[in-house]
Parts: C-alpha cells; structure tokens; sequence
C-alpha cells in the first residue's frame, strides 16, 4: 500500500478526471533533456504551458521535437530534467497512466474496430461502466460530426475522417492534455485546410490543451498560440506566434518561421534611435535599436516586404531575375543582385496584378525594401 | 526482328515443356526396350553405400576389372534393394545386374518373386565345393554374414547372459535391454530358442509360441533399435544396458574403449550376393560371383576391413585369428547361432511380421 | 500532306497491345509450362496414384478400415496426430514470443541474435540436428548429468523414446517455419497502434489482448496449420529420437514398404493421412476466415 501512495501521480481508473487544479500550469517541462549515448537529443527544454493553450512545437526534421513529445507521451525517458502535468510529476510513470489524449500522422486507428469502438478504447481502459460509455462515445461522435459513420471500419473512412476518429477517440476520456504528433502529415493540401479548422474549433469548444508538433510553418502559425521553435535538440524561440513571425528574436526565427531574407548588412547611422543600414550600398532604415555604428549585421526582410522600382533611388538595387514561381495570387521572384563588395539573392513576394513585374527569367529589375520592415536579428546562422 | 522475338521465347518455353514431358514419358519404354545394353556395357552392383561400397569396391570391384577387364558401377540402395528391384521390374526396365549381400530375407522373397535368378547347376555345385554346403542358395552365395549375438554393457550388469534362454530371464539377469525393432525374420530364431528350441534345432515353431518372450520381454526393453547406428550409441550413451546386437557393431563399441562382453548366442544371419534377372550384362554377372568365390583372398580383405563375414572357410584360414574370432563363420561362433528358416518364413511373413510389429509398436 | 508523309516511325520494338507489366496469357502460359507439366507429373499424378493403389485388388474398403482397425497403424495414427498437433502449439507459442520481439525490439543485437537462433535450425541437416538433440536428450548426455548435478534427478530420466523427445525434435525443426510465417503476419500490425493503445491506457496484456490477437488470430491460425501440416509427415525425428516406441504414421509407412512389401496397405495408410491432413488445414483456414487469406495473398 504504501509503495503506491508513495508514487509521484496515481493513475485515475474510473470516470473522466476532475477539473483541472486552479493556478497551475497544463504542462510544465524542467530543465527536460535526452541523449543517447554522446549524442544529444534534446537539451534542457525548459517550458510551461497554460491551461487551454496551443503550443506548436515546431520544427526541421532532427531538431528533437519528436523525441521531447516522446518523453511527455511517456515513450522515452526522460535523461534529466522533470516533467509536470497539471502540477504532479509524471516523468516516471507509464504512458497508460498518464492521462494524456494522443494523435499521430498515420491515425493509428484499431483496424479491427469499428469506428465507435475506437472510441470507446480509452473509455474501456478506464472501465467506465457501459451506459456511460455508450453516452459519451454518441456525444463525442456527435461533436466530431461523425455520428453517421459510427459503424464503419476505419478502412472505410477518408484520411479526413480517420482523423477525425482519431481526434474523438484522444478527447473521449477528456485527457489533461493532447498530443499532436504532425496530424496533417499525410493529408493533401484541400483536406489539410478542412482539418486545420477542425482542429481550431475542437481546440476552442474543448478547451483542451494542446502541444502539437509539426514541420510545416503555416500550420503553426494558423492554430498555435505560442510557437516552440526547436533548433538541435534547443528551443530556438518560444513566442506568441505573431510577435515571433514579425519580430524574430533570431536570424534563424526569422528564416525558419518568417521566411525572411536575410540579406548582410552594416550599420551606418541612427535615427530615432533605430539602426539605418546599409545593404549593396543603398541604405535602409530598420526598426531595430542600434548596434555599435559600422558593425556588420543581418537583416531580415520578409519577401512581402520587398517592392519593385522603388521611388527613391537612395535605396533601390539592381537585380536579375532568376526564378519565377506564379503562384494564382502572387508571383515569387528570387532576384540576385551584386554590387562592389556585397552580392547575394532576394526572394520577394509580389501581387500578380503588379504593375511592371518581370515576365520572365533574366530581366533585369530596380528593387528595394520598404522602410522600416526590416530588422536586424543577431546572426545565430551556421557559417555557410 | 522485335516481334520474332518477342515469339521466340513463348515457342522456346513450349519445346521445353515438350521435352520435358517426352523425357519423363519416355524414358522407361526406351532404357527397357534396348536389353543387355546397360550402362556403357559396365557390370552394375547394387550395393549398400557409404563405406560398404567402397570396401566392395576396393577388394572385389577394382581387382575384378584389373584381371576381366569389365567396368563396374556401383549402386547405393540401402535397404530397398527388393523394393526397387521390384519396381524396375514391373516398369520392364532392370538397371541393375549383381545384389551385394541383400538380407536373407529379402534375398528368399526377390527369389521367390523371380526377381533373382538361380545358378546355372554346375556352378552351383563348384560354389558348393570352394565354400561349404551351407553357404550357396539356388540362387547366389551368403556374403556379409554376421550373428544377431547378446552384447552386455560390462559397467551397467553384474553377469552377461551367455544363452537367449538366459537372456530372457530377466530376473537372473536384471537390466534395460536393447532389441531389434524391425529385423522380425533374425529374431525368429531368437524367439524360439527363448521359447525352449534347442540352438541347432529352433525353427519352424508354431508362431503365436514364439511370440510369447516378445511380449514378456518388453516391459524391460527401452530401445527398439531400427539402425546400426542407433543400437550403438544406445549402449554407450546408457539407453540401455544390455541387448541383441549385430555382432560387427557390438565389436566396434568394444573397439572404441567400451567394457563390452559379446556372447555369439543368438541367431545367424546372412546375406546373399546374387544375379538379377534379365540382367543387362547376365555373362559378366556370372562371371563376377565366379571371380567372387574363387577369391577367398580378396574375401579376407574384405572381410578384414568391413567386420562382416564372409563364405570361404579358405578366407577365414586367411586372416588373422583375433579378427576371424569375431566373424559369425568362425566354427566356435558359428556353433551358438540358431539358423532361420527363410522358406517358413516367407510363407508365414504377415502373421510374423505384424504379429512382432504389433507387440513392439501397438502400445 | 507532304509532312505526313515524311513522318517515319520511331525506332523500337512495335507492341500491338499497349504495355503491361505481367506477360500477355499466351506467353505466361507457355513459359509456365514446364512447371505446370513437372506439377502435374510430379504432384498430382502421385496424388491419384496413391488413392488408386490403395484401391486397387482385394477388398478396397477393408484396406482403409485395417489402418483404423490394426494397432499398429491406429496408435500411429493417435500419436502423429496427438504429437503434431502439440508441435503446432509449441512451436508456434515459441515462435510467437520470437517473431514478435523481432518485431517490437528496437535493440539491434537482440534481433541478430533471436534471427539467428531462429534461422539456425534452418542451416543444419535433418541428421545432425536430431543426433544432437539425441545426444543432449541421452541418459548419460549433458541434460541427465545437470538434472543429477542439481539433485533434482538421482538416477537418469528416460528422456529418449519418448513423445516429449519427438515433440522437441520436431519442434526444434519447425522453429524457423513458424518464426517466418508469424512474422510476416506480425511486421503488418502497425507498431503505432500499440503506443496508442498504451497511450489510450492499455497495459502490455491488454494491448495484446485487445489489439494485437484480433489482427493475428487469421496468421497464427494458418501458422499453426502450416507446423501441424510440415509435423504430420516427419519421419526421421520420430524414429531417432522417438523409436519404435511412438512411431509416426510414416514409420508404418516405410515399414509396410520395406519390410513388409503391402504397397497397397501403404497407399491407404498415406491416403487417410492426406484426407486427414487436408481436413484439418480446411477447418483451420475455415476458422480463420477468407479475410485473413485474401490479406496474405
């Protein structure tokens, strides 16, 4: 008996578990980190969630991401560092007792099972008795607008409305929280968008907290509310997903989540207590605060953010085309300019309605940046 | 050109198949329809395999080609020499022209079936005076012989028993025995001396008679062995204690360091070299059991290297007495062995053979 | 027009038929001729010729009753049966653990290891491998002289000649079959599926119970067909390390060819066997369902 009592965090058996405790975070993650072997997984991620956050972890392939979801689902453990769900340290325990809802790229749903049957798995687990079972299982597919599918086998289903099973199934025992394992991975762009704003609504009527883990920028950027931005096992950036993608803190963020230029730059003069730059030449005001007069530095500037013929020459480049994407809305040209002692390339993002875009590759074009859009970002890039 | 091609391989498949079927088809009614032309003309000896063949080569095969001139092939059949010989027979397609050492039994049976073919009268009585009276059939001469003898494991039993009677009484002589699982036509005669036959009078009996120290000695038998191999490895891994054994393997165990009593009671057991019916190469058969008999040197050698035995008492003058003591022609061996009785046998086989096959095997 | 003219056709091999990737039905049949005539000559005709041997000359009927009726033949028939059928459980329990872990390990030098123990019954001969096993089993061998080290034993076990002694030979040979055709149904469950199981709060038995036998029943049930089918026609362990005192129906069999020379008696005996065997393979495959085989095929 005492053994038991002794453990971090009983396992709750029966009925969906109580409120979550005033005052403490969703999800708190201490000085978490894994190595195998000399190699680091993942370094010291210190993060607190709050209670009906979503976090987007996001991040390239190898950046520890996948391995920091596996230690909060209980499949790796943990080499140091704690982790805290709803206040109680989970780190030892297995990933039935938990209390955690999970959704993975593939769905993993039980072939054998019907889709109400998935449902109910978690509801089984917990021996809920079998009324209750049948009323949550009705009520979830209900919400999840499933209701008429609830006897299909999931082979039978779309990959849209497979995850939406796999959604209910995660949500049916109303776990503290949610793991989402890149859900979309396997969908197309179409299906993509349907699920993007499934989740968003699941998100909002649920009041579940979230960690979701992805590659893919956009659909951070669409249903986080902060964005853990993962870089070699590190967390590069932790932000709300606005102030991350117009104010990067990094030259990574800014290239990463932003999709940024990151265009070599030299300080020139102050103005108004904000750096003015200068870029092949031409000089620019960004919105940053000064570095030491002369220093050279990285701007970032978003593609949007770049114009063609400028008004003023004071900060107009020449360029070449040398690539032109058409994209239905907009057109993306990547322009190489080069000039005495700076050259380097420029994607810039222009409405396909504007007048005097280039027609094709090998022009030449008179392009600048708009004032006060770009910033500088301390140069955390690998040397190239 | 592609489209011949692309032809060609279907046609190539189909001439395959074709061929293939014909060859399958065919084959007997061609081999069997061109009589006497064996193999080349060379002499054919079924024989049984591993190192009884090539000890039949070395001291009879390679002499006999040096001094005829006459190819020889030898055969590996271990075991199914009536079987086969059975099948070629009915297919009109014989392969082969000599047996070498067939079992007694099976020997009696390819006889009776006229699968063998009996000595031209003179021969027979030369073989007759070169080897002894006992030693030559109707149809070919007893080679490979040997004794189905008592062998005692000298670390695991008190006293070996030095009769079957006493070999049957299992309370004098206490122990695991081990027996022979399918040599039912050898054991005839050591069933009967166990049923009260005298040695050199022990067959025929009355079968249900005989059947009896079987069934008695059962419940002290732990293996029924059915291979040279396994009735050695199951007095030297200790599977039992004492047994019936083929006399050259109960030598071989004493050979390799074993405490191994052999007593030559038991039954005599011989084997039968012979000519095939319509045989290829009938002229060069006779001549081979001719060179055979007239040999007793090439016997001994033989004899020497493969512990069985062989007919020629010349043969056994010839080796040395350690080795002839151990040969189941030896006259002080010979005395102790019960002789079976192949024509009773075979006209008794069903309710012998299912009669011990249902004792040893039916639970 | 001048242009039409001028267009030659492009060098190359000319198909009337537009490309597929198998061979047209002509072509496949004739190249799958020579099998098809080695199957039929080599398969099929033995088949019949079995169930016309056996009927041919005496009373029919009475041949195929005799293999019920003599005793020899009926506890043959009992212990080939009996003792298969505990080799199908044992292997494919064995082979299960195996296959499984195979699966689900992620350490790399325990599937070398579980492979090659699995695989290496495949790399040794019939012979060498039941002479081992009786050399191990053997009252004074290595098994015996542990038992009594421990005291567990005074005196030697009888452990040769015995049904355990065949069902561990047999066992032993079949390991690698089982392995393979369980492992094949085992690598299609989805390894994701088991950590949402967990996840969902399954623990390890009941993730096997609830996810993993409802996808492999079909597998494992055809597993178990396929050692019990592989098991009935042993001869070779049986005899060794079984002798005459639990002999398998192929025993019988030999010895009513070579020693007894009752071909027909022995056509029938091989024919119950086949109908035997053929209608166990049927229930088996009846139970596991058409769903599981059309997914192996």
């Amino acid at each position: 008996m005492n053994t038991i009592e002794e453990r971090p965090q009983q396992a709750s058996t029966a009925g969906p578990p109580t409120a979550p405790p005033a005052g403490r975070h969703a999800v708190e993650l201490i000085g978490l980190g894994k190595s195998y072997g000399p190699e680091t997984a993942v370094a010291g991620v210190d993060l607190a969630v709050e209670h009906g956050e979503l976090i987007a972890i996001l991040g390239a392939s190898g950046s520890g991401k996948s391995t920091l979801l596996k230690m909060v689902a209980g499949f790796e453990g943990p080499s140091r560092g704690r982790i805290l769900l709803h206040g109680q340290d989970v780190s030892s325990l297995s990933p039935a007792d938990r209390e955690i809802g999970m959704v993975v790229q593939n769905y993993a749903l039980f072939p054998h099972l019907s889709v109400a049957r998935n449902v109910e798995y978690g509801l089984r687990m917990r021996k809920w008795p079998k009324r209750e079972r049948a009323e949550r299982v009705a009520e979830m597919l209900e919400r999840m607008r499933l209701s008429a599918l609830g006897d299909r086998l999931p082979r039978q289903l779309s990959g849209g409305q497979q995850q939406r099973v796999a959604i209910a199934r995660a949500l049916a025992y109303s776990p503290r929280i949610m793991l989402m394992d890149e859900p979309l991975g396997a969908l197309d762009k179409a299906l993509k968008q349907d699920l993007v704003e499934e989740i968003h609504r699941v998100h909002r009527e649920f009041a579940t907290t979230i960690l979701y883990v992805t590659h893919d920028r956009e659909e951070a950027m669409t249903l986080a509310d902060r964005v853990v931005l993962m870089r070699d096992g590190r967390m590069a950036a932790c932000a709300p997903v606005e102030e991350l993608y117009l104010r990067p803190p990094t030259a990574y963020a800014a290239g990463f989540f932003s999709g940024a230029n990151l265009v070599p730059a030299r300080v020139v003069d102050r103005v108004e207590g904000r750096a003015r730059v200068e870029i092949g030449g031409r000089t620019l005001d960004t919105t940053c605060p000064v570095d030491p007069l002369g220093s050279p530095v990285t701007a970032a500037v978003r593609p949007v953010c770049v114009v063609l013929d400028p008004p003023d020459d004071a900060w107009a480049l020449e360029g070449e085309v040398t690539d032109r994407l058409f994209l239905g809305d907009s057109v993306q040209l990547k322009l190489a300019y080069s000039d005495a002692d700076t050259s380097g390339v420029v994607s810039c993002l222009l409405p396909a309605t504007a007048p005097g875009l280039p027609g094709a590759v090998g022009e030449k074009v008179r392009f600048g940046f708009t004032p006060d859009t770009a910033r500088i970002v301390p140069d955390d890039q690998e040397t190239r | 050109m592609s489209t011949t091609r692309t032809t060609l391989i279907p046609c190539a498949a189909a001439v395959a198949a074709l061929t293939l079927l014909a060859s399958a088809c065919a084959s007997p009614a061609a081999d069997g329809g061109g009589a006497g032309s064996g193999s080349d003309g060379a002499l054919v000896i079924a024989s049984w395999g591993g190192r009884f063949t090539e000890t039949t080569q070395k001291h009879l095969a390679d002499p006999f080609t040096e001094e005829t001139g006459i190819q020889v092939q030898i055969v590996d059949s271990p075991g199914t020499f009536a079987t086969k010989l059975q099948s070629m027979s009915e297919a009109g397609n014989i392969e082969w022209d000599i047996i070498d050492s067939s079992g007694a039994a099976d020997a009696f049976f390819m006889a009776q079936e006229g699968l063998v073919q009996d000595l031209p009268a003179d021969m027979r009585s030369s073989f007759e005076d070169a080897l002894g009276e006992g030693k030559v059939s109707d149809f070919g001469f007893t080679y490979a012989n040997l004794g189905y003898v008592i062998a005692c494991n000298d670390e695991a039993v008190d006293a070996c028993p030095t009769t079957i009677p006493e070999f049957f009484d299992t309370d004098a002589f206490p122990g695991r025995r081990i027996m022979p699982g399918e040599a039912y036509s050898q054991m005839t005669a050591v069933l009967a001396q166990a049923a009260g036959r005298p040695v050199d009078d022990a067959l025929p009996i009355d079968v249900p008679e005989m059947l009896e120290p079987l069934r008695d000695i059962k419940a002290d038998t732990s293996v029924w062995w059915t291979s040279g191999d396994q009735m050695e490895q199951s007095l030297r891994q200790g599977e039992g204690d004492l047994g019936i054994f083929m006399s050259g393997r109960a030598y071989n165990l004493a050979e390799t360091g074993m405490d191994v009593t052999v007593n030559w009671a038991g039954s005599y057991d011989p084997g039968y070299t012979m000519a095939v019916t319509d045989a290829p190469n009938q002229e060069e058969a006779m001549q081979f059991l001719q060179w055979v008999v007239d040999h007793p040197e090439a016997q001994a050698a033989w004899a020497e290297e493969m512990q069985y035995s062989v007919p020629s008492p010349d043969a056994l003058d010839l080796l040395p007495t350690e080795v002839a003591e151990t040969l189941a022609d030896y006259p002080a061996n010979f005395e102790g062995l019960a002789q079976q009785d192949f024509e009773w046998y075979l006209e008794n086989k069903s309710e012998i053979d299912s009669g011990m096959q249902q004792i040893i095997q039916g639970g | 027009m001048a242009t039409v003219e001028t267009v030659r056709p492009a060098k190359g091999r000319v198909r009337a038929r537009p490309w597929r990737p198998e061979a047209g039905p002509v072509t496949g049949l004739l190249l799958a001729a020579p099998m098809l005539v080695a199957i039929v000559l080599f398969v099929a005709f033995p088949l019949v010729q079995v169930f016309v041997d056996a009927s041919s000359g005496g009373v029919p009927v009475q041949r195929y009753t005799d293999v019920f009726t003599n005793p020899v033949s009926r506890r043959a028939l009992a212990t080939t049966l009996t003792d298969s059928a505990l080799v199908a459980v044992v292997t494919v329990a064995l082979g299960a653990v195996i296959a499984w872990t195979l699966h689900t390990t992620a350490r790399r030098w325990v599937r070398v290891l579980l492979w090659t123990t699995a695989l290496v019954p495949f790399w040794m001969g019939m012979i060498i491998k039941n002479y081992a096993i009786y050399l191990l089993l053997a009252a004074n061998g290595p098994l015996n002289a542990l038992l009594m080290g421990l005291g567990v034993v005074d005196s030697p076990l009888s452990l040769l000649y015995t049904k355990f002694a065949v069902v561990y030979g047999i066992s032993y040979s079949l390991l690698p079959y089982a392995v393979l055709a369980l492992y094949s149904v085992f690598v299609q469950v989805d390894r994701s599926l088991l950590s949402s199981a967990a996840v969902l709060g399954a623990g390890r038995a009941q993730v096997l119970a609830t996810v993993v036998a409802p996808l492999v029943r079909g597998g494992v049930l055809v597993a178990l067909a396929l050692i019990f089918l592989l098991s009935i026609g042993f001869y070779v362990t049986p005899i060794m390390l079984g002798g005459l005192q639990t002999p398998f129906m192929a025993t019988v069999i030999n010895q009513q060819v070579f020693s007894l020379y009752d071909f027909p008696g022995a056509a029938a005996s091989a024919a119950i066997l086949l109908v035997i065997a053929f209608v166990v393979v049927a229930t088996i495959l009846a139970l596991a369902g058409g769903k599981t085989l059309r997914r192996m095929l």
